[in-house]
């Protein structure tokens, strides 16, 4: 119903409707809280340790044999993983779930749910790692000995070549 | 001849009924990934054996010890399995050391009072280690929920473990020999 005179606006019921996703994804923003950190762990991060190039010779990673030239070593060491959590409501974290209960309860339950206990947890690596150098020696025999320390940061690969 | 059923009344009793099997069966979430290492395959006859669990939430639980009932979970499971034992065929053996980096008990009466409050967690990550020299050659990360349900998800608490160690042989017996 619309009148003018005093500028009373009403809408039926039924054409506010497309409002309520709006409404709803509204109280559902605001109810969530922010990421709190909660701790970290360690975790085994790896890489692959080429070791290419000329001239023929053994390789050893820490004092340690691991092959001849040219040589693909999986390196292991500890990354630091950052745990992460948040409350939320059901609706972000089980939708279906909060729907369904909210017809099955005729309704009671829907303002209920838009109060965030819900957990919600995060694991985040970070770039931070444990016992991470490792030397690198190549012994060529009669050329010599070449020798390197690398750093490694949670590359998937990382090629060292030796140059004697 | 039988009685005419409003269209309604139907939508409501499946809905009703939706919600009394989720509330029986307890609802929340699961989560798995397993990864291996680029071109590493998990030989058929391979084994896996289950290595310590270590608690690394940073908190202590006195109602449970974490670490101890997870082995045993997945000792039983990689058993149930059939991934337990001495390795057959062009099979290799492996070790698997888990991680248990969320735990959260929960409470039932919580779950009922108001879903998603009083949520069971719990989260794991396992590496797969190559025996001998323990190279890891890949990882399982597990994690389920327990956020309604009432009363039936009473010792969820418990039964959580079960259900993760097996969601992580389920995982690692799904690569062997894909």
């Amino acid at each position: 119903m619309k009148t003018s005179g005093n500028e009373t606006f009403h809408l039926p019921w039924w054409k506010k409707a497309p409002m309520l996703p709006f409404i709803i994804s509204l109280l559902v923003g605001s109810c969530s809280t922010a990421w709190q950190k909660n701790g970290s762990y360690y975790r085994t991060a790896t890489t692959r340790l080429c070791v290419g190039g000329a001239p023929p010779g053994k390789v050893y990673i820490n004092g340690r044999y691991v092959g001849d030239v040219p040589a693909m070593v999986p390196v292991e060491y500890p990354q630091e993983v950052e745990r992460k959590t948040r409350k939320a409501t059901y609706w972000e974290t089980q939708p279906g779930e909060a729907f369904l209960f909210t017809i099955a309860s005729l309704g009671i339950y829907f303002p209920f749910s838009f109060i965030p206990v819900d957990t919600v947890s995060s694991q985040e690596p970070l770039a931070s790692f444990k016992d991470n150098r490792f030397s690198v020696v190549v012994d060529a025999g009669e050329r010599g000995k070449w020798e390197k320390e690398v750093v490694l940061t949670g590359e998937e690969e990382l090629r060292v070549e030796p140059a004697l | 001849m039988g009685t005419k059923v409003h269209p309604f009344q139907k939508i409501a009793s499946m809905l009703i009924l939706g919600t009394i099997v989720a509330l029986l069966s307890g609802c929340g979430a699961a989560n798995r990934t397993a990864r291996l290492e680029d071109g590493y395959t998990l030989k058929p006859g391979s084994k896996i054996h289950a290595g310590n669990a270590t608690n690394v939430t940073g908190n202590a639980f006195e109602e449970i010890d974490v670490e101890k009932t997870f082995k045993e979970e997945l000792d039983k499971s990689l058993a149930k399995n059939g991934l337990n034992g001495a390795a057959s065929g062009d099979g290799k053996n492996f070790f698997l050391p888990c991680k248990i980096v969320e735990y959260e008990p929960g409470s039932a009466f919580k779950r009922w009072l108001l879903p998603g409050w009083g949520a069971t967690a719990l989260s794991v990550q396992c590496d797969l280690r190559e025996i001998p020299g323990e190279r890891t050659v890949g990882s399982v990360e597990a994690r389920r929920t327990v956020s309604a349900g009432g009363g039936y998800t009473i010792g969820a608490w418990k039964t959580i473990f079960t259900t993760v160690a097996e969601d992580v042989s389920a995982e690692i017996g799904f690569k062997i020999g894909k």
